[in-house]
């Protein structure tokens, strides 16, 4: 009976084990993911996906074609040239097997919108600038058409986004397409897109790249001499083209650019009608300043009177121009400056000579005292 | 002002209430236009920035640079007027002008200070520091009095004068401030901390100077020129109101830039070959295509044919065929399809 008993318990107990041993190992493996199926192979997905006309139909009506060509991919900047090795399907369509998920997009754009997030996975400090800039921000308030990253890098066939470097302004212009063609035909558009020149200014180098700001706002607008300095004010750079760097300083020294400047310093944000470089130059349509007809002299007045409409006929001569004064160009404007520059010095010289042979004079006398004291 | 008639000893003589009042007004319009003025023309330095600052911005420093201006263009006015009233009532001629006596006066004071000449008995007398500071005064208010009322309205002195006008007393005017500042300040340190000029001695010169006159006299000469003054007074101060009231120089808000932002299908007004050359390239044609559109080893065509025509090769484009995948308007715009075929178009590179 006792060993009947005993038995049965050692039985229980071992059945215990094993229930307690299968749960424990169930638990485990869920933990594992042991029972999740394994990523689908690039040889898995390209098995549908190299066929041809490939298509997707949306509820929108829209298709988007889903052929992928393993040649493109291999040769974008995620394929063999990656040096942290080729990206497979499945890193940026994870949990994507046969038959796929269902999507909640209705049209193409809002699967790119739903897809793009992707990109955060290995490149978070761009995601989350892009966030910030100004197509993030139309993005959150449901403007569709703002910028997101496969929008200028591509997707399946992305490649190094400045190379040429004219690439850059042509990414940009695919959306601006009216500012690109203001921009073709400015000085810094032609050099680039017609002589491929690697000194002017892409779209870029004044918005930024993935933050880019609101150009409009009176934060930009204060800092856009800066902004213009920094290439303007690069004395080796302007060297190279003829350009005074005292363009900038000149700027900064007058009445106009003496304000904005201390706008900027001490409040971005509130509004100046003191001009900025744009105001006289263009903003996308630069030319240079000595062209044709179109130039920047010829047509000052003009200019001028955006900002000043009653300005007389010689008022647009109250510019000097960005370059010093000399004899020869502002006779009067150089002769009394250098009077002054004299004169200031001499006269107070002189008051100084007065109060320091003053003292001379006291010390002069304080010695005699004393020796006569003696 | 009443010259003292008595040959008795009369007490030190000093400044009339007025008089002090008008030392009061000119110090503080000449303190605040400093204060307001300078940190202007060193703008870019820390502690014009820091004044600036204090005074509530630059816009706001600019609005008192101008009220300090009326405030000693008023006192100017006034000062004028108070000068002809002792004039042409009293008969006081006007002694702060530095004459030949002070300058002499201050060769001889130079030469005894570094000991070229024999120091007299009495104690030195900088009386002419006075002159001085009063002449350099006088000329700042007259050249920065000018050229600021030009450079407030810089629209009508380019009607009567060169446009090259304002830059040029836009530059007088800083020069002269910095001038005027430093030399005033200079004397002042003299004038309070070395000198102390003993002012009883100009009032004796005044006193000297005057011309005896009877009370009927004065009262006559009074009765006349009072409602000249207050004429020309009131047509100074109506002339500067007109004056500075008459021209808005610029627009309180510069007009925007407009621009259409967001246009993807904008069509250049002709295709450009080196933007087409730079897509070639970029938008992966030249991988199947050949990189000069020959063909290419991947088995895309030739594009460099005599019948293929645009509508032939938009329709490619934009619908694909085969190996060729469709591009949408989004990857590749219709403007830039027309850089494509200018490019296309050229003799091979």
């Amino acid at each position: 009976m006792m060993r009947g008993a005993l038995v049965c318990l050692l039985v229980l107990l071992g059945v215990g084990f094993l229930l307690l041993g299968a749960i424990v190992g169930i638990t485990a493996a869920q933990d594992e993911g042991v029972d999740e199926p394994p990523p689908a192979s690039d040889a898995y997905c390209l098995l549908c996906h190299t066929k041809p006309d490939q298509m997707w139909h949306l509820a929108s009506g829209e298709s988007l074609s889903v052929t992928i060509d393993p040649a493109v991919l291999a040769r974008s900047v995620h394929g063999e040239s990656n040096p942290e090795g080729a990206l497979a399907c499945a890193d940026c369509h994870p949990n994507f097997r046969y038959p796929h998920p269902a999507s909640l997009s209705r049209s193409v754009r809002e699967f790119q919108i739903e897809r793009y997030a992707i990109c955060r996975n290995c490149h978070e400090e761009q995601y989350t600038r892009a966030q910030d800039s100004v197509h993030g921000e139309f993005i959150r308030r449901g403007q569709l058409e703002a910028a997101v990253c496969i929008d200028c890098h591509g997707a399946h066939d992305v490649q190094p986004p400045d190379e040429p470097r004219q690439r850059i302004s042509l990414t940009c212009g695919r959306c601006h397409g009216a500012i690109f063609e203001e921009y073709r035909g400015s000085v810094h558009g032609a050099a680039l897109l017609d002589e491929a020149n690697p000194d002017v200014p892409t779209c870029i180098d004044c918005h930024g790249v993935h933050d880019i700001q609101n150009p409009a706002t009176n934060l930009f607008r204060v800092r856009s001499p800066e902004l213009c300095g920094q290439c303007h004010g690069d004395t080796e750079l302007m060297g190279r083209y003829g350009i005074s760097a005292d363009v900038f300083n000149s700027y900064l020294t007058e009445f106009h650019g003496s304000t904005v400047v201390l706008f900027e310093q001490e409040a971005p944000n509130v509004v100046t009608n003191k001009a900025v470089c744009y105001d006289c130059h263009g903003v996308h349509n630069i030319q240079a300043v000595d062209g044709d007809s179109s130039g920047i002299r010829e047509t000052l007045l003009t200019t001028c009177r955006q900002c000043h409409p009653d300005a007389s006929a010689d008022f647009s001569a109250a510019w000097l121009g960005h370059y010093p004064a000399t004899l020869d160009s502002h006779p009067t404007f150089f002769l009394l400056n250098r009077l002054y520059d004299v004169l200031t010095p001499l006269v107070l010289v002189l008051i100084g000579g007065l109060i320091g042979s003053d003292l001379f004079r006291r010390m002069r006398r304080r010695f005699s005292s004393r020796q006569d004291g003696r | 002002m009443a010259a003292p008639t008595s040959t008795e000893p009369q007490p030190a003589p000093r400044l009339s209430p007025a008089q002090r009042i008008e030392r009061l007004v000119v110090t503080t319009a000449l303190l605040g236009l400093a204060l307001t003025g300078l940190p202007q023309r060193f703008a870019g330095e820390s502690w014009a920035r820091t004044l600036i600052v204090l005074g509530g911005g630059i816009e706001s420093m600019r609005i008192l640079h101008r009220f300090f201006a009326i405030l000693l263009i008023a006192e100017a006015i006034y000062h004028v007027l108070a000068l002809g009233y002792r004039q042409f009532v009293y008969g006081q001629r006007p002694v702060m002008f530095p004459g030949i006596r002070d300058w002499r006066s201050l060769v001889m004071q130079i030469g005894e200070n570094l000991g070229l000449k024999r120091a007299g008995d009495t104690p030195p007398n900088y009386h002419f520091a006075l002159k001085l500071e009063y002449l350099v005064i006088l000329l700042g208010v007259i050249v920065l009095g000018v050229t600021g009322l030009m450079l407030w309205n810089p629209i009508d002195t380019t009607t009567l004068l060169p446009g090259e006008t304002i830059p040029v007393v836009h530059s007088v005017h800083s020069d002269h401030a910095l001038f005027t500042a430093a030399a005033v300040f200079l004397l002042r340190l003299g004038i309070v901390f070395l000198w102390r000029p003993r002012r009883a001695e100009i009032f004796a010169e005044s006193a000297g100077e005057q011309v005896p006159l009877s009370p009927a006299q004065t009262a006559a000469r009074r009765r006349r020129f009072l409602p000249a003054a207050l004429a020309l007074a009131g047509a100074a101060v109506v002339a500067l109101v007109l004056f500075l009231t008459s021209e808005q120089t610029a627009i309180d808000t510069v007009p925007r830039q407009r621009a259409v932002i967001f246009a993807p299908q904008v069509m250049p007004e002709s295709g450009d070959p080196n933007i087409g050359a730079v897509l070639w390239e970029t938008m992966r044609c030249a991988f199947c295509h050949g990189p000069q559109a020959e063909g290419g080893p991947r088995g895309g065509p030739s594009l460099r044919r005599p019948d293929l025509t645009f509508e032939a090769f938009y329709r490619q484009v934009r619908v694909g065929r085969g190996d060729m995948p469709a591009f949408t308007h989004e990857e590749l715009p219709d403007g830039y399809l027309t850089h494509l075929w200018a490019w296309l178009n050229q003799p091979e590179a």
